[in-house]
């Protein structure tokens, strides 16, 4: 019998990350040098908010060239509504768009490596990319957004803990990546979006809850299917060790980007681990017991456990909390690595 | 060389590999490639690649030595293999000419003269299965309710196109739907049977390997070569689709005849071997009176007398009395 191969976490030592200011400005790395997460790759001024009115508003004075706007201050009406700045900063005309926008004040922005590795090319006053080592988790479902951000990770296993955690990290989840235990449920998502969260990674999620994040553009990504499934222990503990990590969560590619020291204990070429990348490339095995493989059967579905014994068109499970093995059906599991 | 002929499907690989001694063995890797699960690791390419060395490693043979053939639903060309020739799969059964074959899976229902295809069942749904299969194409369910609604997704895709399957020739399912392995073995013939919508006797046959793709792929190649699919085809039976109460007189050239009357909205199977013709009288007032021949199959000679066509494994009752028909029918024989 044989069985495709799943490998939750690959060690990926190629990858290139760009790194870019939002507005030109000042670049403090070359190429060549060797890169520390908190290093400060570059710095450049600029507006953190900007919003643009539609074609019906009117300013409160006629303007083509940038204008300096106190906040509280009369920008102009849109219809009888009267609008005002929010904040201090200006109000200019875009010629392309034909409309008017207000960008807050810009203040400094300082781009931060966020990860270890070598800087291969520079674009001058713009982006930095840096060759680097990453650990890739397979997100086998997930939208198809872009974000980076630091990894908050939420306790498992319950729900309850989610939600109290999120009220709890109100203040500081912005823009954050977090993993938010098991299960992603419709509330809990909804939660996540108003708190402005970029992403959240679960073991599960509702599907309902994964429409709704697609339609509401935030990164949802989940490690084992749909239905209330466990995060694999492993993944778990992975991200325990790395949280509060910058990390890239890829939707388009299905993966969640860990950058990785390229220590010696993480990705030191051992005699060992050179065998492990080669055999690493194996997509299916024949299926023998004492492997560990992921359950697609309800009720285990998602669950991993040890072959126990093979059959004709079956496996015989083991489970840490089940007495006994439990016989699953060919085709519903795959071998885990 | 020996020819090694693939069928790469939805969810699964069916391979007719040739023996030492000329004759073909049948086989099947129930996995697919999921993008969700392998784009990390490798692309379709590289992943049938392996699965085809996988299979040849399992039947003590290198795939190096075969010539090799391929046909399915994939992006072609796959350069990591030396294919010798490569077919599409509606090439494959506009060809056939003994039977009418109808290919169906979870995204694709294939005839010869039409195709409904890529309804895809995304995760954008409620379900969690049907969300579950968009990662994991392969699984099989245990679970009652999940088959009425996998099956049933099938049944209101053909109905909705308005394909209606009649034909004057045996009618052969294939595909990956029929190759895959059900926790009962009684779901691929309800679903057979609610595939016809027209009132008519079908005779039925189910492919299930994919071997009518695979055998034309390799007559293809070499029209000397003859597959014997007989193993990997089975000869279900005849459908006798009669709306309504009906009667029904049989008799073969050994007895006397046998009459009974069926009553409407029920599903009855009467045992009968494809070994010898039977001659069959049917009255019904939907489809008239009928006489002529008839040949069974495991299932023998089945009526269906609903008058409202739904999905048969959605209504329990009849359900149950189906599978016990069924279950006494393959007894009888």
């Amino acid at each position: 019998m044989l069985a495709p191969i799943i490998r939750k976490i690959i060690q990926n030592k190629t990858v290139m990350v760009e790194r870019y200011l939002p507005s030109k400005g000042n670049l403090f790395v070359q190429k060549g040098d060797r890169l520390e997460p908190f290093q400060k790759l570059g710095d450049c001024m600029h507006s953190p908010s900007s919003v643009y009115f539609p074609k019906e508003f009117e300013p409160v004075k006629f303007l083509r060239e940038k204008v300096y706007f106190q906040k509280g201050n009369l920008l102009g009406k849109l219809g009888a509504k009267k609008i005002t700045a929010e904040e201090n900063g200006y109000m200019s005309f875009d010629d392309a768009s034909g409309e008017y926008f207000f960008e807050d004040m810009p203040v400094k922005f300082t781009l931060l490596s966020g990860l270890w590795g070598e800087v291969s090319d520079i674009v001058p006053e713009s982006s930095v990319l840096i060759k680097t080592t990453v650990a890739e988790v397979d997100l086998v479902a997930c939208t198809p957004n872009f974000s980076f951000g630091e990894l908050v990770v939420f306790p498992n296993p319950t729900e309850i803990l989610e939600k109290f955690y999120l009220e709890s990290f109100v203040k500081s989840t912005e823009g954050k990546i977090v993993y938010v235990g098991h299960y992603a449920d419709l509330d809990t998502i909804k939660k996540a979006h108003d708190l402005k969260i970029s992403a959240i990674v679960a073991g599960s999620a509702d599907p309902v809850g994964f429409s709704y994040a697609k339609s509401a553009n935030i990164g949802l990504g989940v490690l084992s299917g749909f239905g209330k499934l466990e995060t694999p222990d492993f993944v778990y503990k992975l991200f325990n060790s790395v949280a509060y990590r910058h990390v890239f969560f890829h939707g388009d590619l299905g993966v969640l980007r860990i950058p990785m020291s390229g220590t010696e204990e993480e990705t030191a070429p051992s005699k060992k681990k050179k065998t492990a990348l080669k055999v690493m490339r194996k997509v299916i095995k024949k299926v023998m017991r004492g492997q560990k493989v992921q359950v697609l059967q309800k009720p285990h579905f998602g669950k991993i456990g040890i072959i126990d014994r093979v059959s004709v068109s079956s496996i015989f499970v083991r489970f840490d909390n089940e007495l006994g093995p439990v016989e699953i059906d060919l085709p519903n599991f795959f071998i885990i690595e | 060389m020996p020819v090694l002929a693939a069928y790469i499907g939805y969810s699964g690989v069916s391979v007719a590999i040739e023996k030492q001694d000329g004759t073909f063995d049948f086989q099947r890797f129930p996995y697919s490639y999921s993008r969700e699960l392998f784009s990390s690791v490798c692309d379709e390419n590289y992943f049938y690649a392996e699965v085809l060395e996988g299979i040849a490693k399992e039947n003590k043979v290198k795939l190096a030595d075969f010539d090799l053939l391929m046909t399915g639903f994939i992006s072609f060309p796959l350069p990591d293999l030396n294919i010798k020739l490569m077919a599409d799969v509606r090439d494959l059964l506009s060809k056939q000419e003994e039977n009418f074959p109808v290919l169906i899976d979870e995204v694709t229902v294939l005839t010869k003269d039409t195709m409904l295809s890529q309804v895809p069942i995304d995760f954008l749904t409620n379900n969690e299965y049907f969300a579950n299969i968009s990662i994991y194409p392969q699984l099989i369910t245990r679970d009652y309710n999940d088959q009425v609604s996998l099956d049933g997704l099938i049944i209101d895709k053909v109905k909705k196109a308005g394909i209606k399957l009649t034909s004057n020739k045996p009618v052969l399912f294939t595909g990956d739907r029929f190759a895959r392995r059900d926790f009962e073995p009684v779901f691929k013939y309800s679903l057979a049977l609610d595939l016809f919508d027209s009132p008519g006797y079908y005779y039925v046959k189910i492919d299930r390997n994919n071997a009518t793709l695979l055998s034309q792929l390799i007559k293809e190649y070499n029209p000397n070569i003859n597959v014997d699919t007989s193993q990997v085809i089975e000869e279900v039976g005849t459908f006798a689709i009669v709306p309504g109460d009906t009667e029904v007189l049989l008799s073969t050239a050994l007895d006397t005849g046998q009459f009974f009357e069926i009553e409407k909205n029920s599903v009855f199977s009467v045992p009968l071997d494809n070994s010898i013709t039977t001659k069959l009288s049917v009255k019904n007032k939907s489809i008239g009176n009928l006489v002529g021949g008839v040949v069974g199959g495991t299932l023998g000679l089945l009526f269906d007398t609903r008058l409202e066509r739904n999905q048969l494994i959605s209504d329990i009752k009849i359900m149950n009395t189906f599978m016990r028909e069924i279950e006494e029918a393959v007894k009888g024989i």
